[in-house]
């Protein structure tokens, strides 16, 4: 009978578990041996899962664990940045309206926009792309990217473009997504300022259960003197995160 | 039957997850990770510009940026000589400018990077210093005032390559040209440039400007 009460101070417990104290049905309990399942897993098997392109600058070799996203342009081959007055483009914009890209991203566009900066606007970004994020979970979810740089602001002429399209959106508007850091013209707005999908604001689509959205990063390094630091730390928010971007706001 | 209940119990509790994934299997999350993009001086680019540290005139400039300046606040061609910047590949096509005395500087393969400074002899070189095969087109384009000047500069651009060890001549250019060179390169190959100068006859207010624009896709 005393090992009966206890079962049901469990029910309580699976219900409520502030109520079940309260009740005070039993003064304590303990059970030990439950299996919960939390694995920390590599990027690309998150539910939010983050996946390199093939290119060698964009890597899942990042962090001390080697096994998360990390965007580095230097290479083994001796290359340790980018060049003053270039412009680096890593993945392709090619399923990009040619003219929706110069309303990417947001609105008033940037100036120049990302169609005046880019260098490759044949090659499909599905199929080359600097990373991806997967909706790897079994329900649609809202998906921001944000980008804090190291230093801000950019020197004058010097801007970063992270582009987003994710092929189920429903028109241009919800396929083409953006960030603009640096000099550009309407930095305080957060729809430039962020790659925003979430079905609840305005020209953009929450990301489909298995589906995904591909990103091409853009580097105009303008008149940046050699030793400028353009990298920062990215930021992929999902679900309702306090923090999550409100353009319409 | 006793870990029966409390399996039972269990079950609830996982129900009470699974009613959460009705609306999202996770209610947030947020993951952060780490972007490096460095601005470096041309020698040290993926895409590097690297200066003949021996050849007057062709250097990097206070902003890391790759220059030619010959003349105005620096050194320049003398009046009445000939200049020869960086190793050409062949000598063929510049006997009429190099003059019956000069006799050009030759190498089997200037633009060679594979050992540095040390192995480079043309003037500059572009040398895919990323891992992965890239396609480079050079776009360059000279231009020279002689035609409205009493005086009669002559001059010789020559472009090579540097591959699998060995140098090639790509393009030589010895009047006012606009053209384009594209070469693939593999992780430390490249090509080079070297140029005359043939101011026998030319006078002080000749002057010759050019512009190179580089651009580079991975294969």
């Amino acid at each position: 009978m005393e090992r009966r009460k206890f079962v049901i101070g469990l029910g309580a417990l699976a219900s409520g578990s502030a109520a079940a104290v309260g009740t005070g049905a039993f003064t304590a309990a303990e059970l030990d041996g439950r299996t919960a399942n939390i694995g920390v897993v590599n990027d690309s098997n998150g539910l939010i899962g983050l996946e390199a392109g093939g290119s060698e600058y964009v890597t899942n070799n990042g962090g001390n664990g080697e096994n998360e996203l990390m965007i580095d342009f230097s290479s083994s081959g001796g290359g340790t940045g980018v060049n003053p007055n270039s412009t680096y483009q890593v993945g392709g914009l090619g399923d990009f309206d040619s003219n929706n890209i110069n309303q990417v991203p947001g609105n008033p566009t940037t100036n120049p926009s990302v169609g005046d900066v880019a260098i490759d606007t044949t090659t499909p970004i599905s199929g080359e792309y600097a990373f991806k994020v997967m909706n790897q979970t079994d329900s649609a979810k809202d998906i921001e990217v944000t980008y804090n740089a190291n230093n801000e602001p950019f020197p004058d002429g010097t801007r970063l473009f992270l582009v987003a399209y994710y092929p189920e959106g429903n028109g241009d508007s919800e396929q083409e997504e953006g960030l603009a850091i640096g000099d550009v013209a309407n930095s305080s707005n957060d729809k430039a300022a962020n790659i925003i999908f979430d079905d609840d604001q305005q020209y953009s689509a929450s990301i489909a259960s298995g589906k995904q959205f591909y990103v091409t990063i853009l580097v105009d390094v303008g008149g940046a003197s050699t030793n400028t630091d353009l990298g920062g730390e990215l930021t992929v928010r999902a679900g309702s995160h306090d923090e999550f971007t409100n353009a319409d706001d | 039957m006793n870990r029966r209940d409390v399996v039972v119990g269990l079950g609830a509790l996982v129900g009470t997850g699974a009613l959460a994934s009705g609306t999202g299997a996770f209610s947030a999350g947020e993951v952060s990770r780490q972007a490096k993009i460095d601005v470096v001086d041309d020698s040290d680019g993926l895409v590097g510009l690297v200066a003949n540290e021996a050849i007057a005139g062709v250097r990097m400039d206070a902003g890391g940026e790759l220059t030619i300046s010959l003349g105005d606040d620096d050194p320049g061609v003398n009046v009445s000589s000939v200049y020869q910047f960086g190793a050409f590949v062949s000598d063929g096509g510049v006997e009429d400018i190099t003059g019956d005395t000069f006799s050009v500087v030759r190498d089997g393969d200037p633009s060679d990077m594979s050992d540095g400074q040390n192995s480079l002899e043309s003037a500059f070189a572009v040398v895919n210093q990323s891992t992965e095969d890239l396609s480079i087109t050079i776009d360059f384009e000279l231009n020279d005032n002689i035609g409205d000047t009493d005086g009669n500069t002559e001059y010789a651009f020559e472009l090579q390559s540097s591959q699998d060890g060995s140098g090639t001549r790509e393009g030589l250019a010895t009047s006012p040209i606009t053209g384009q060179l594209t070469a693939q390169l593999a992780t430390g190959e490249s090509i080079g440039l070297s140029f005359i100068i043939n101011a026998l006859d030319g006078t002080t207010a000749d002057e010759i400007s050019g512009s190179l624009s580089i651009s580079a896709t991975a294969v």
